[in-house]
């Protein structure tokens, strides 16, 4: 995360991401979660590097921890367009770590306050692998489409694009390889808890990640999973590879944990084995209507591309306001925003008030939206006719997202 | 599950995400990125020699044009010697909207286009430097801001929708200031065969030979990291034309940014009535380069070509959507200044497929071509 928090400063990011929007995407109940003013988003950054710092070191490690979880978890929530899988992961770790005692060893904390006992309670240990587990296991059930597994997509668009040599760009080593990495998904956490085929498993880890990273630019995220994936190791691992002429740690039988940390460790088992399959509950394709998309694991599913402008319409005198969002969004803000149902409707209301602002009581909100999915071509996405400026914002599933549509050219 | 079958799959699940791509397929079918690649650096060889150099020696030559033909009229003035000159805009504007799919790289980041293509033209300014006492030649014209040269100031000179050709005469014979607004056309004539001068030389070989960075691109000398940032740089100005067209050229006169109020007022070139004609050869540039065609022949291998090898669907959906917009362009009634207000069905119906156009290309094209291919947000940073 330090290494993560640099490339911020070295990229520019804070200015791109939360500097320049005039406006941002915010997630429904964190309406209030906005860029800090002036320099808070740099000081935040900077405050977020030396929280990480911190915890590399475990120097106070337990307020770093909790500082680093809630200015990293602000700075995600405050636009849509920033979402990624991995750094709600982050997001997760970090609170778990909270209260697992990682400064035992290996610290500054156990230094400086003379701890002798290394060891945690296994319920510290086993949460982060389940937590690691999850990611695998739902990243897996995600590629379970027909996209994914019979149409190899989009992994096909991708190898076809790709500079390497034409054996890749077949159809075949797309569904090869669509099958090997749904397997792998959906299998790896399970042998990596096995401590017999566990070392393969990291074997298949680290090929696997490594081959991402080489095939796709897809940043830091093969690399945070070979990082954390060590955690399905014995918990003397470390011991045994830096210090091996310590002394072995005597392992005791586990007090049983406290009535309130289990019902803790019970419900946020429960959210995060039933919050990636809320998509059961809406009809459609979720890949095109992205009902149930974020914080679900599905991971590396979709090639979208989408095109929208609005069109604001004043009921009274007819008059009619042809908008395009590129002149009130950053380019990555209208790049997500053309085919994220959410981030559609949200940008309406943006314009339903804008108007209302410049006189018009009661202006009505339409989009036209066509958006293109793992190489189909692009068709219709939101009802031309609905007025959007109406629709609420929810879960409720949205009834305007016309159904993805096989039908080639229109 | 015995331990020895689990240490077996755990190895089949390695040797399969190693070797499954290596073996997999023999290609029935299937699509080589080899086959993409080539087209791609094929299409930038076909297009930079066999489009973009000539027509920019047929941009430059109709500058020049232009020019000999203002210096004929200011040694004599009289309606055959203006009806040469405005002939020899209305070509030299043809060209430069068959070229603006094509006037990205070096010639953008010198801001070459904006310097001959800025509109509105501010007139005060020009009638005011007519009006004054400063030296107007081609240097001067170098010091002063766009709106005040290239095809729009010229237009504002040379034609007058209201006082007709006989106004233009006059106001370079007999009005007050005539000579130098005479020298003011000159100037700007000269001025703008410069411009054009110098973005034929910015590509030619041997001038600056941008060509080759293009064509060449990803080598040591290339200012494109390879041939994906090449075509990315000229899919990306198309992309920007088919926007231009469809927001500017048709959108702004219809008033769609402006209660949908018709604004007649809102067209470029509306003075000499060449709007439509604009419209025209701008879709006929973003054809041209598409198809690879150049005064209707072949040039080889362009950006139909690339499309083609992952997806015939989508290159036939192009090619329909652009002819598409180029008849319907056609199909508006001179002037598009008029019909903005008299034949508002046949402008909107032009202006909706070339918002299809544009639709088409910076969906399903560009991400054919690979251009915006980006990966989900899920997906990394």
């Amino acid at each position: 995360m330090v290494v993560a928090v640099v490339r911020y400063f070295l990229n520019g990011w804070i200015y791109s991401q939360y500097l320049e929007p005039t406006l941002t995407f915010t997630y429904l109940g964190f309406d209030w979660v906005r860029p800090l003013p002036g320099i808070g988003m740099y000081v935040l950054y900077v405050v977020l590097g030396v929280c990480a710092l911190a915890v590399v070191l475990g120097l106070f490690y337990r307020t770093a921890m909790a500082v680093f979880f809630l200015c990293f978890t602000y700075a995600h929530l405050i636009d849509k367009t920033l979402y990624l899988n991995h750094y709600y992961l982050f997001s997760l770790i970090a609170f778990l770590m909270i209260f697992v005692p990682a400064n035992r060893g290996f610290s500054l904390d156990a230094r400086r306050k003379g701890w002798t006992d290394q060891t945690v309670h296994p319920a510290a240990i086993w949460v982060l692998r389940f937590q690691v587990g999850v990611v695998y296991f739902f990243a897996g059930v995600a590629k379970f489409g027909s996209d994914w597994l019979l149409r190899g997509e989009p992994l096909r668009t991708w190898l076809i694009h790709a500079d390497l040599p034409p054996v890749f760009s077949t159809n075949e080593a797309a569904l090869a390889m669509s099958w090997a990495g749904a397997l792998f998904d959906l299998t790896v956490p399970f042998f990596l808890l096995w401590r017999r085929t566990r070392s393969y498993a990291f074997v298949a880890v680290v090929l696997f990640h490594a081959a991402t990273a080489f095939l796709f630019p897809i940043g830091l995220f093969p690399w945070v999973m070979i990082a954390l994936v060590p955690i399905f190791f014995e918990p003397e691992w470390p011991r045994r590879v830096f210090r091996r002429d310590a002394v072995p740690v005597e392992k005791r039988p586990a007090k049983p944990l406290a009535p309130g940390v289990r019902a803790a460790l019970v419900v946020f088992v429960a959210f995060q084995l039933l919050w990636p399959l809320r998509h059961v509950a809406y009809a459609g394709n979720d890949l095109w209507r992205e009902d149930a998309f974020r914080f679900s694991w599905k991971v590396m599913l979709v090639e979208k591309a989408g095109y929208a402008r609005f069109r604001v319409v004043d009921p009274e005198t007819d008059h009619t306001w042809e908008v395009d969002p590129g002149t009130r969004l950053t380019r990555v803000q209208e790049h997500f925003m053309a085919y994220q149902p959410d981030m559609i409707l949200q940008f309406a209301h943006h314009l339903r008030d804008e108007w209302r602002t410049k006189g018009v009581p009661n202006p009505e909100v339409y989009a036209h939206v066509r958006v293109s999915l793992n190489g189909r071509p692009s068709t219709i996405f939101v009802d031309p006719d609905v007025d959007l400026a109406k629709q609420r914002r929810g879960y409720a599933a949205k009834p305007w997202v016309l159904p993805l549509s096989n039908a080639s050219i229109d | 599950m015995p331990p020895r079958i689990a240490s077996l799959v755990a190895c089949l699940l390695v040797a399969a995400l190693v070797l499954i791509p290596a073996c997999g397929g023999g290609g029935g079918g299937a699509v080589g990125s080899s086959e993409f690649n080539a087209a791609r650096v094929a299409a930038l060889r076909d297009i930079g020699n066999n489009y973009i150099m000539p027509m920019l020696e047929r941009l430059k030559a109709r500058g020049d044009a232009l020019a000999t033909a203002v210096t004929t009229l200011a040694g004599a003035v009289n309606q055959q010697n203006l009806d040469d000159v405005q002939q020899a805009w209305r070509n030299a504007r043809e060209t430069w909207n068959q070229s603006e799919a094509i006037l990205f790289g070096r010639v953008s980041q010198l801001r070459l286009a904006v310097s001959v293509d800025a509109s509105p033209t501010n007139t005060g300014l020009i009638d005011a430097d007519i009006a004054g006492t400063v030296t107007i030649d081609n240097s001067y014209l170098e010091t002063i801001g766009s709106t005040r040269k290239g095809f729009f100031a010229l237009e504002y000179l040379l034609f007058d929708p209201v006082g007709g050709d006989a106004a233009v005469l006059d106001s370079i014979t007999i009005d007050a200031n005539a000579a130098r607004r005479l020298q003011y056309i000159d100037a700007a004539a000269e001025n703008m065969a410069q411009i054009l001068c110098q973005i034929r030389d910015i590509w030619s070989p041997a001038g600056d030979n941008f060509l080759d960075a293009f064509v060449n691109a990803g080598t040591n000398t290339s200012a494109y990291a390879g041939p994906k940032d090449a075509l990315d740089a000229l899919v990306n100005h198309v992309l920007v034309l088919t926007e231009i067209i469809a927001d500017v050229r048709l959108g702004r006169p219809l008033g769609k940014t402006f209660m949908g109020v018709p604004q007649p007022a809102g067209v470029e070139a509306g003075r000499s009535g060449n709007s439509r004609a604009d419209v025209i050869n701008d879709i006929l540039g973003v054809q041209s380069v598409y198809l690879g065609l150049f005064d209707g022949g072949d040039i080889g291998t362009a950006l139909t070509e690339i499309v083609r090898v992952t997806s015939p669907t989508i290159d036939n959906a192009t090619r329909n959507d652009i002819q598409m917009a180029h008849d319907m362009a056609m199909a508006i009634p001179e002037t598009l200044q008029d019909s903005a207000t008299m034949a508002t069905p046949t402008v909107e119906a032009a202006f909706n497929q070339a918002k299809a156009m544009r639709e088409r290309m910076v969906i399903d094209t560009a991400l054919t071509l690979n251009t915006t291919l980006t990966f989900s947000p899920n997906d990394g940073d």
